[in-house]
């Protein structure tokens, strides 16, 4: 069975003065149990608006949702016991309790009680690397620990699909590859994630698959590879040193799409053919250049490429 | 499946936890000592030292009506602004009965009502106060606040629907005073009046705690503790059903997260 069956899903928010902004328009992704899915988009393409339907908190206009095989429409209590959820941002605790008083209202709220709820508190304190810190006010707490605090509430059901909307952003970079640390062990234990970011190194460390979204429409859903090797049947050279002229016949062998200056990287050739990159390496180095590397564009430039160049620009 | 969460049990222990953690949470108090000053004054001033236990009672239960409408509003709004909102609608706890037990938690605060202003009456004005009847006092006063609680709680989905519905917090206050006999008996109210006041389980509750601390025995003490709680289970119910139209309304809207 499928952890989450997304089908022709559409939403649309009424705006003032009768405008409409179409949020999510036919989107539809399968995503078998045990997989870590990554969906990527830039600010506004709709990742969050998917979250929160699939959460429950809001309604689709159009199309179905399946969590585990329930509706989460009609069968929306049967959703919110086999969910958990960790939005991104460090609010969401109650700044003037501990991080254990948080953790076991979160507890209660999922059901748990007496020792079971407890045993459930001291287990996800330690896993989330909270322990010593259990007795804190959570005001007090960094933007990172906020966040490992709400991984574990989000943990406090052991629910058999988690989301995760942009579950990093704005953690420093340790705090962020700790987190990443973290979700690579929920990974290992099996347990679904949708995980939405728009750090694509984040999406392609974490993910099985990857689903680009855009302008609320899915472009693909693949894996990090496969999307990687989209454009990288589209490599790249780049080379220092090389004259005009070199250039130019760079740029007139079959398969390379595009020859420019980049800073800090020299001449930089694109091509769309593996083959291609061959016969570039094979004239830069008979032409004596020898500073030369080949390479695989990163997710991030698979992105870029995919959603036309408009990057984290928000859709207005 | 598990079972629904215990939304009451839990949000009353959970707000209990709060009040103990933050002294805002006691502002509502602010008012009962000056409350008594001044209506023990007018009392004492009109040769009136028989109507003196009222102005003991009328602070106690404009704390309490205070403490319902402060902490309906806050608790959403908090909530909201602060992101917890969508996480609680998103669990499989009964978020009315949440909040109905947060609210009951938070009515807590005006037990203290009632000790500072006997503590005024008596050190201000010599007046002590005797509970004549303290089992029904004590059942009047837990029956008035289980329903404050519970018109709260139906107050509380207003700011689902409405976010900026803060207003609503500053204009209840003194209507419901007035037409529920608070500060003034609804027996000296017009017929048609008191008809109307008999609506509100305030009413109720405050004529019998004013008769729990008088020595005449309490007439019909049960039938009237009953239509207490039993107004103060319809709000609950109308409250329970608004909540859960207006967080379906909020959800298809997506105003959930909307300040």
């Amino acid at each position: 069975m499928s952890a989450l069956q997304i089908e022709n899903l559409g939403r649309v928010y009424q705006r003032g003065g009768g405008e409409e902004l179409e949020a999510l328009r036919g989107v539809s992704l399968e995503v078998p149990e045990g997989e870590v899915h990554g969906l990527l988009g830039p600010n506004g393409a709709g990742k969050t608006t998917l979250c929160k339907i699939v959460s429950t908190v809001l309604l689709p206009t159009s199309g179905t949702v399946r969590v585990l095989g329930r509706d989460v429409v009609t069968d929306t209590a049967g959703v919110k016991n086999s969910l958990g959820i960790v939005f991104g941002g460090d609010k969401g605790a109650y700044d003037r309790l501990t991080a254990r008083q948080n953790l076991t209202f979160w507890a209660g709220v999922y059901g748990l009680t007496g020792a079971r709820r407890r045993r459930r508190v001291d287990e996800l304190l330690e896993r989330v690397g909270l322990a010593d810190r259990a007795k804190e006010r959570v005001g007090s707490f960094s933007r990172g620990m906020k966040q490992r605090l709400h991984l574990a509430r989000g943990l406090v059901s052991d629910p058999g699909v988690l989301i995760l909307d942009e579950p990093t952003v704005g953690m420093d970079p340790v705090a962020a590859r700790d987190f990443r640390a973290l979700v690579g062990e929920l990974r290992s234990s099996g347990r679904t994630i949708l995980m939405t970011t728009h750090d694509m190194a984040e999406a392609a460390a974490l993910s099985d698959r990857v689903s680009l979204i855009d302008q609320g429409r899915l472009v693909l859903t693949e894996s990090p590879d496969t999307v990687g090797r989209l454009v990288s049947s589209y490599e790249r050279v780049d080379a220092r040193g090389v004259p005009g002229p070199l250039r130019e016949r760079l740029a007139a062998l079959p398969g390379v799409v595009s020859v420019k200056e980049v800073e800090g990287a020299g001449t930089r050739v694109e091509t769309d053919d593996p083959d291609a990159a061959l016969a570039v390496l094979r004239a830069l180095v008979d032409a004596g250049i020898s500073d030369v590397s080949r390479s695989r564009p990163s997710l991030e430039e698979v992105y870029l490429h995919l959603v036309g160049g408009r990057g984290m620009a928000v859709d207005t | 499946m598990r079972p629904p969460a215990p939304g009451f049990g839990l949000g009353f222990a959970f707000q209990t936890r709060r009040l103990a953690r933050s002294v805002d949470s006691y502002f509502a108090l602010v008012g009962a000592p000056f409350f008594t000053i001044v209506f023990l004054s007018m009392v004492l001033h009109s040769d009136r030292a028989d109507l003196a236990s009222y102005t003991v009672v009328a602070p106690t239960l404009m704390t309490l009506w205070t403490a319902a409408l402060m902490f309906s509003g806050e608790m959403i709004s908090e909530d909201r602004e602060n992101g917890r909102l969508e996480p609680l609608v998103a669990s499989p706890v009964s978020f009315p009965m949440l909040v109905f037990g947060r609210l009951c938690g938070a009515m807590l605060v005006s037990v203290p009502a009632f000790g500072l202003a006997i503590g005024v009456a008596g050190l201000f004005f010599g007046f002590w106060v005797t509970i004549h009847h303290p089992v029904v006092f004590v059942l009047a006063i837990a029956a008035t606040a289980l329903s404050t609680a519970a018109t709260a709680t139906a107050l509380s989905a207003v700011f689902i629907a409405a976010p900026g519905a803060r207003i609503v917090q500053n204009t209840l206050s003194m209507p419901v005073f007035l037409l529920s006999g608070v500060m003034v008996p609804v027996a000296l109210f017009p017929g048609w009046l008191e008809g109307l006041s008999r609506v509100l389980y305030l009413s109720w509750g405050a004529d019998l705690l004013r008769d729990a601390l008088a020595p005449e025995p309490v007439e019909s003490a049960a039938l009237r503790l009953a239509a207490v709680v039993l107004l103060g289970a319809l709000a609950l119910a109308f409250g329970s059903a608004t909540l859960v139209r207006f967080l379906r309304r909020a959800r298809a809207k997506g105003t959930l997260t909307r300040v």
